[in-house]
């Protein structure tokens, strides 16, 4: 059975052209036909001499995949499906793009379903299946058909980036690296739950933006949204992040959705400015959208612009995240496959 | 001190398979902690993973119930470990912890660990445990379980056959897990939490602890609230 190589790091592809006896430079020229050059077949490889094609056709294939199926909302936003793993696993996972007028914006997942658990989430009620590879978190950018307009990649679908770390690092590696796809990391924007020992290696290893979930400067409130809070409290990620002297071109950003009558109060605000007070960061104000059995109601368009307000007022930049394919269930907190996933039987 | 940090190097004082791919681990205690905390846990080139204390408060060791996951990370060399080896600890932290309140404690698998570590710090009074299982065999320390809390202890085994749905000890052979006071379920766990909500036995203004798979959560959780348990009373704790 052939091993991909899509999806393989540079320093992954050294140790490949090591083993077969290929000239060390040919890992770079490997490398730079799979992601920029989009190649499928060692036979289009042309600077490679026609033994190491061979010896390469052999043992290893390009394997990207296209994405099962699309759905298209009437905002424009587009719902990919991708299938993970073995194609007896019966896995798969969502991305979603998204055009505006001056940006398009690729969501991805990392992972199939969700450990964290959050109240707000449908990726969380379905469970976690299993980790995505490298290759298969850089195939929902490779193979989506609108990938020449992509300006910014987000890491906000499904699963928690962060508790898959080595193949996300690997995944942005290739997404930024001259020999890979090249984009400047001021384009990619990592969002995580706070899981502090990974955000750390995130921030030390990778160059990305960073996007925290908070939904309340409450530890008590954000404990009853987001089981993490019991292991990895606020007060610890903000901690962490004020010992970080983050360069300027590196943005932190908070994710903050507002549910109608819980937490959007003039104490949220003014309690939300004391945690933030020298955090050089921005607040992202999102819109719920309401999940299947979830206690949680959606605030208001006027709710969402007075609690903007209040956070503009005390200095906090605040903006409010756009809904987009809300009518595809693209939007956030909205991607799942628990119906597609073939569930093992519950032990519970 | 951050959760990431691991000051204390210990030795293994025992590490042993309680059955196959579930092991107990114990180190001399070097800290106090609260039933319910955790601490970081690594070897001396392995990555560091968190893990729920099961040892009281009081005890001179600090005892850690874990599965050996396949390819998993950590747990492979954790498994490997034998008494004298060296082992990385943090701190205590995390805040699953109950107090002496009236709880509803729900457990699958190694998620007992926390619960276990409340009973054996005399934690005991007013606390239901419900714990889930797919095999008989599958309910760790049941005895010891049975023993403080008695038919507070409910086993809910999902591929038992005999008497099933049924709230009676179980009818024939050993007790499960030698939990010979328990109140036996033969069927799932969210199968006794749906009886016992549509019987009007389930409380709904106690506080109810999760701790195991994300799916049990997530799905227990949504069982609680369409049930009448205000979200806020639900407090769980993730295994990742």
């Amino acid at each position: 059975m052939k091993t991909p190589l899509f999806g393989k790091t540079l320093s992954q592809l050294k140790q490949i052209t090591d083993e077969l006896n290929l000239p060390r430079y040919s890992a770079e020229q490997i490398a730079r036909w799979i992601y920029r050059g989009h190649a499928r077949s060692f036979s289009v490889m042309t600077n490679l001499s026609a033994a190491a094609r061979s010896v390469l056709d052999e043992a290893f294939l390009i394997s990207p995949q296209l994405p099962d199926k699309v759905t298209v909302s009437s905002d424009g936003t587009k719902k990919y499906l991708f299938a993970a793993g073995s194609s007896e696993s019966h896995r798969y996972v969502e991305a979603a793009y998204i055009p505006e007028t001056e940006r398009a914006t690729l969501c991805l997942s990392t992972q199939v379903g969700c450990k964290m658990g959050c109240l707000f989430c449908m990726t969380g009620k379905q469970g976690f299946q299993g980790q995505l590879s490298a290759g298969e978190i850089v195939n929902q950018y490779d193979s989506l058909p609108e990938r020449d307009q992509v300006t910014n990649i987000v890491y906000m679908g499904m699963g928690e980036p962060l508790d898959n770390l080595e193949p996300v690092l690997d995944s942005l590696e290739i997404l930024t690296a001259d020999w890979g796809y090249g984009m400047s990391p001021s384009r990619i924007t990592v969002s995580t739950v706070g899981l502090i020992p990974a955000m750390k290696s995130y921030l030390e290893r990778s160059s990305g933006h960073l996007a925290v979930s908070m939904h309340s400067p409450f530890e008590e409130e954000r404990r009853q949204l987001m089981p993490i809070q019991h292991v990895y409290p606020l007060s610890e990620v903000l901690e962490t992040l004020r010992s970080y002297d983050m360069p300027r071109q590196r943005r932190v950003s908070f994710e903050y959705i507002v549910f109608g009558g819980l937490n959007h109060s003039a104490n949220h605000a003014k309690e939300m400015a004391r945690i933030l007070q020298g955090l050089r960061c921005r607040v992202n104000l999102i819109r719920f959208h309401p999940i299947p059995g979830s206690p949680l109601l959606p605030a208001s368009d006027e709710q969402m612009t007075d609690f903007q307000n209040m956070l503009k007022a005390k200095g906090i930049l605040t903006t409010i995240r756009r809904s987009r394919g809300q009518d595809i269930l693209a939007a956030c907190g909205l991607l799942s496959t628990r119906e597609l996933v073939r569930l093992n039987p519950t032990d519970y | 001190m951050h959760t990431h940090d691991l000051p204390h190097r210990l030795p293994v004082r025992r590490n042993e398979q309680i059955l196959p791919g579930v092991q107990y681990l114990e180190i001399d205690r070097p800290f106090e902690f609260a039933a319910g905390q955790c601490v970081s846990l690594s070897t001396l080139s392995g990555p560091a993973r968190y893990y729920s204390i099961a040892s009281g408060e009081r005890a001179p060791s600090i005892g850690i119930l874990y599965d050996v996951v396949p390819g998993g990370a950590l747990t492979k060399q954790l498994s490997l470990l034998v008494p004298g080896d060296t082992i990385m600890v943090s701190d205590p932290f995390g805040t699953f912890v109950d107090d002496r309140q009236p709880s509803m404690w729900i457990a699958t698998g190694t998620g007992v660990a926390p619960f276990l570590s409340a009973i054996r710090s005399g934690s005991v009074s007013e606390k239901t445990l419900v714990y889930g299982s797919r095999t008989s065999d599958r309910f760790y320390f049941a005895d010891e379980l049975s023993t403080s809390l008695g038919d507070r202890l409910v086993l809910c085994c999902s591929q038992c056959a005999e008497s099933p749905g049924t709230g009676a000890p179980a009818a024939s052979g050993e007790p499960w897990g030698g939990a010979r006071r328990a109140t036996c379920y033969s069927g799932r766990l969210t199968g006794w939490l749906r009886d016992a909500a549509s019987t009007g036995k389930l409380p709904i203004d106690t506080r109810y602890f999760l701790c195991g798979s994300a799916g049990m959560i997530v799905d227990v959780r949504d069982l609680l609230i369409a049930s009448g348990v205000a979200f806020d009373r639900i407090h769980s704790e993730i295994y990742f």
